[in-house]
């Protein structure tokens, strides 16, 4: 059987060599993926984690982003440490970093996507982060996600601070913080918190084997630790936070634990990168994203809005088959160029960018047949170069089409359409209650409420319709697929065999693309009885109009349901 | 479910009964005219030792020896009755009697795979001297002590065991629902066509083991196919090619105007059968199959068994092509229909459940291995395919037979070599054309190969996991192909088990 598994991990490996596309995302990287997408057994690639916070009892973190390292039940008055300790290269004279790197600790309530009015246990946890310019502070986005407090304690100092999220970026695992007041809870410029703190200075992409430190306040102690490591490699990476996006990241030997993330990476006194993931069942690797993707964000929010990287709808193949090259026409001498295997359903993508176009250059980096460019004198996928635009931005391209090399302008904007595949954040889950009946959209959060074995327990409708629909079947697709997501028991619903777990067709024969379409479905019903059909095999069950609305007050208040519908 | 009883496990098992108490085999025995005397179950209990290929479907050239070990029965007209399970592509099947130590060649007179049932007998007169025939219980009971027997060591295996219950479920083999006796027993490794017995009459033959439960399928079902069979007017199981749910939600019925007091089941899918024209519509209300009420539950009483399944009316004494009156809740009136039961097979479906009796098909070309997509195939993974295989694949499952798309083949893997470097990773890509022409089945291939494009072989994937798109140079793909099986060690570039479809001139 080893074969077998072989198979599965090769498919993987070879699917799709460039683009952070969603299918690529959900197939290959973060997310546990549904049993049997590729993966086939004990020789899969061990999921990442992300080092964050940890908390006192809190069970380890198991996959997803470093958790922001465990907050200490007490955080114990600060003890006195003259310098840093030895770390084989002595950092530049008069260099303190480590004064510059504050330990977040945080209080969050992350919501129930089945029973979307309902919250999980307020949990803390803690995470690094340092002072950059213009008084912010820099973390992981998964070290602040959900989070209802946030506080900040410094670098030998026992006084806490409070802050607040000035700006987040789940797709690339980032965000700055703003000390505030917590009476007024408007940024404090003027804060203590400043006193004696130098904003840390960017660095470059550090190089292969040189080496880093990183700083953080990881769990097994309660100050400031520091560990020393080599960059690995670096290449592009799943984004474990976001589950269904990869950009470049850096793999380093320095120990990454939960309670780093969000801490920098140092290189000759500057920040290298902001570390953020580990790899599970692997020693001595841990991930940093690196000052390319940070300054891609800051560049971002300069204009007060993050938008996000946006996305160049390509899905790129290898083009390394002599047979495939010589049909393309593509020089016989050449060894660049990859081809455009599928193109999403982006307009602005589809007019300039046709299957069976071969991307030869991305901006100023050519493109190998293997998928790679040369970016900083590390070979990495192609998509580097295209994730350097911001929303909006034109990438010059230069392709091979129809046997003779073009120049093309593809505009790329953020897109969301895939949101649902990935892990959403920080924005409660709409739902929409009717007779006892809870609508809420497909996503990746509802299936993982059916629990560590989801991919087994959703049902394969379910997993078919959320990943693999748009790509196979975009004439079916439905923007935001809708469950019956539970039932909450009244008489009014006591006879429904359907019990929750099960897609949404139509309601009184209107299609339901998404939930919106529900509340005007039942509203437009005219008869005594309300129809609600199901797939995949269009079973359907019945409701009493007048029973369901006149028992709605009494359901919602019967289980705590603060509203009817949050949409 | 257990597989056959390999000889390891038999030698292990037998072991296990050296040390148990045996219960004597003359108890069982009962005054009985027979040819040769008082019936003796010794007598009528027969080994069967089969050796058959057992297939790789991911390397589906290769082949190894697999030998198990089953229970017979001798019934009337020199046959020994016993499950299909375990002959399925069988090169040699052995008989020994009374456990005396000499086999005895065997041939297989008929075999249903879906009904999990087969019937074998030998050419060599003398085996039958000293045999006899045992007689089939019909009805069967369904509550009571049962002896479950078997040879094992030259020695008749005695076990006790108590019916828990008789109920409908799908048959071993196949999908088809079938009636099946549920037995509280502790023996060891059953479910090999060991004989369920009640005094001196047969009641089952055991199909299936889990924990202390043996599954047999009831004589009762077994009667009236052999027969049919003996008669030659057995035509195979039929089976009802519509879904139904039971009704929960007594609205729902009012929804489709029935009224009175909640009855019968809502059908849901329709037309499993494919090319046929299916009578019943979905939310059709079935009330009534053959003069059986159908409850909510989508039970019916049964004068002997009281409480069934409605899918038992399938295949209660009627075969693929018989009749079945319906009465259904059609909008808003009653109606009669007839209801022709279509035949069952494993081509009713998108994957085939089981490929028996056949060597795998492939072909190969240029190093890329297409193999059939089936059950078969994706049981490689394990018995927890449906989890571990990979999803897109497992998932077909759920898609129906159509005239576009009567199978689908699969790209499985890629055998390295020069002329196909950058696919070497390529795995499970679902074919959808090569050179222009849709790829319905697998013998479409060399056809599809005679027309290249351009002097390129060009094969296109159904979009998901996969990349869209590979190209072999035509010019050298049959040399390729050689090498390849030079180097693999794989006897033949194809084996298909229909002819390729004719060349079709551009």
């Amino acid at each position: 059987m080893s074969s077998l598994r072989c198979l599965g991990i090769c498919l993987i490996s070879l699917a799709f060599i460039s683009p952070p596309l969603p299918l690529q995302a959900v197939t290959t990287t973060s997310l546990t993926p549904p049993a049997g997408t590729g993966s086939t057994g004990a020789t899969a690639t061990p999921p990442r984690v992300a080092p964050a916070p940890a908390l006192p009892g809190a069970p380890p973190a198991s996959a997803g982003a470093l958790p922001p390292v465990i907050a200490p039940a007490q955080p114990a008055a600060p003890q006195q440490v003259p310098s840093a300790p030895p770390l084989g290269t002595p950092l530049p004279e008069g260099s303190e970093p480590e004064k510059s790197v504050v330990q977040i600790i945080t209080e969050f309530v992350e919501p129930n996507w089945a029973a979307p009015w309902i919250f999980d246990l307020p949990r803390g946890a803690s995470g690094t982060g340092f002072l950059i310019d213009g008084n912010r502070i820099m973390t992981n986005a998964h070290v602040v996600a959900w989070t209802t407090e946030l506080k900040v304690r410094r670098y030998h100092d026992p006084q806490l601070y409070f802050a607040k999220v000035e700006y987040v970026a789940h797709d690339i695992d980032l965000a700055v913080l703003k000390i505030i007041d917590p009476k007024t809870h408007e940024e404090d410029p003027n804060s203590d918190f400043y006193k004696g703190m130098k904003p840390l200075d960017f660095g470059p992409l550090p190089k292969v084997r040189s080496s880093v430190v990183t700083y953080g306040f990881p769990a097994g102690g309660e100050q400031i630790s520091y560990t020393r490591g080599v960059v690995s490699r670096i290449e592009v990476e799943g984004y474990v936070h976001p589950g269904n996006r990869a950009f470049l990241a850096v793999q380093t030997d320095a120990a990454i634990n939960p309670g780093n993330s969000g801490g920098p990476v140092i290189q000759d006194d500057k920040v290298v990168g902001v570390a953020f993931e580990g790899m599970t069942g692997l020693q001595s690797t841990g991930y940093f994203i690196p000052t390319v993707v940070i300054h891609h964000f800051l560049d971002d929010i300069k204009d007060g809005t993050y938008d996000g990287v946006p996305e160049a709808g390509l899905r790129m193949s290898a083009l390394q088959n002599p047979a495939f090259r010589h049909m393309l026409k593509l020089p016989e001498d050449s060894k660049q160029g990859v081809r455009v295997d599928q193109v999403l359903d982006i307009p602005t993508t589809r007019a300039v960018v046709k299957p069976d176009d071969v991307v030869m250059q991305v901006g100023d980096y050519p493109v190998d047949d293997d998928g790679t460019i040369t970016y900083d004198g590390n070979t990495v996928g192609v998509s580097a170069a295209i994730d350097l635009a911001q929303n909006g931005d034109i990438i010059p391209l230069k392709i091979w089409r129809d046997g003779r090399l073009i120049d093309v302008k593809l505009p790329v904007k953020v897109y969301n359409d895939d949101k649902a595949q990935g892990n959403q954040y920080d924005v409660l889950p709409p739902y929409y209650v009717y007779g006892g009946l809870v609508f809420t959209p497909l996503s990746l959060d509802y299936l993982k409420t059916f629990g560590q074995d989801w991919s087994d327990a959703a049902g394969r409708d379910l997993i078919y319709e959320l990943v693999y629909r748009h790509i196979e079947d975009p004439k079916h697709w439905r923007p935001e697929p809708v469950v019956l997501a539970s039932i909450l028991d009244h008489p009014v619903n006591a006879n429904f065999a359907t019990r929750g777990q099960a897609m949404v067709d139509k309601i009184n024969g209107m299609p339901i693309e998404r939930l919106s379409d529900v509340p005007k479905a039942f509203a437009a019903t005219t008869g005594p009885d309300v129809i609600i059909e199901f797939l995949p095999d269009h079973h359907f069950e019945v409701i009493r109009k007048d029973a369901a609305e006149k028992a709605n007050p009494e359901i919602l208040d019967t289980y705590s349901v603060p509203a009817q519908s949050r949409l | 479910m257990n597989r056959p009883f390999s000889l390891p496990a038999r030698l292990a098992f037998s072991l296990a009964m050296a040390l148990s108490v045996l219960t004597p085999v003359l108890s069982l025995q009962a005054a009985h005219s027979q040819d040769s005397g008082p019936f003796a179950w010794e007598n009528a209990i027969i080994l069967i030792q089969v050796t058959s290929k057992e297939y790789n479907y991911i390397q589906p050239w290769e082949r190894i020896e697999h030998k198990v070990y089953k229970t017979g029965v001798v019934v009337e007209g020199r046959q020994i009755l016993t499950t299909a399970d375990g002959l399925a592509d069988q090169t040699e099947i052995r008989l020994k009697k009374q456990g005396d130590g000499l086999f005895s060649e065997g041939r297989v007179v008929w075999i249903d795979y879906q009904a999990n049932l087969a019937a074998l007998t030998t050419d060599e007169t003398d085996f039958w001297t000293g045999l006899q025939p045992a007689r089939l219980a019909d009805p069967v009971p369904i509550t009571g002590p049962v002896r479950i027997l078997r040879w094992s060591e030259d020695h008749l295996e005695d076990r006790q065991g108590d019916i828990e219950r008789l109920t409908v479920e799908n048959s071993m083999l196949s999908f088809v629902s079938v009636p099946a006796l549920k037995i509280d027993s502790t023996i060891p490794g059953a479910g090999y066509g060991e004989a369920v017995t009640v005094g001196d009459r047969l009641i089952g033959l055991a199909c299936a083991q889990g924990g202390d439960a043996i599954t047999a399928i009831p004589t009762s079902f077994i009667a009236p196919i052999l027969k049919a069979q003996q008669a030659k007017t057995y035509t195979g199981l039929g089976y009802f090619d519509f879904t139904w749910d039971p009704v929960e939600n007594p609205l729902n019925l009012d929804y489709l105007k029935l009224p009175g007091p909640a009855r019968g089941v809502i059908v849901k899918e329709t037309g499993l059968k494919p090319g046929v024209v299916s009578l019943v519509h979905s939310r059709d209300v079935i009330l009534q199959i053959d003069g059986f009420d159908i409850d909510a539950e989508g039970n019916y009483r049964d004068p002997q068994y009281k409480k069934l399944c409605l899918e038992n009316l399938s295949s209660r004494g009627k075969w693929a092509g018989m009749d079945c009156k319906l009465k259904l809740w059609r909008d808003g009136k009653e109606q009669d229909i007839v209801y022709k039961l279509p035949k069952a097979e494993y081509g009713d479906e998108l994957l085939h459940e089981q490929l028996f009796d056949q060597d795998p098909e492939y072909v190969l070309a240029g190093g890329f291995v297409f193999v059939p997509l089936s059950e078969p195939y994706l049981r490689s993974w394990g018995p927890d395919w449906r989890q571990r295989a990979p999803f897109r694949l497992a998932y077909y499952e759920m898609d129906k037979v159509t005239p576009e798309r009567p199978q689908r083949v699969i790209l499985s893997q890629v055998l390295p070599y020069p002329s196909n470097i950058g696919y070497e990773s390529m795995r499970n890509a679902v074919v959808d054309e090569i050179n222009g022409m849709k790829i319905k089945r697998i013998s479409d291939i060399p056809t599809a190969l005679k027309t290249p494009v351009g002097g390129f072989d060009v094969f296109k994937f159904e979009s998901g996991d996969s990349i869209s798109e590979a190209v072999l140079d035509a010019s050298e793909i049959d040399d390729a192909t050689q090498d390849i099986m030079a180097h693999y060690h794989i006897p033949a570039d194809h084996v298909l088990n229909t002819p390729p479809a004719p060349v079709v001139e551009k």
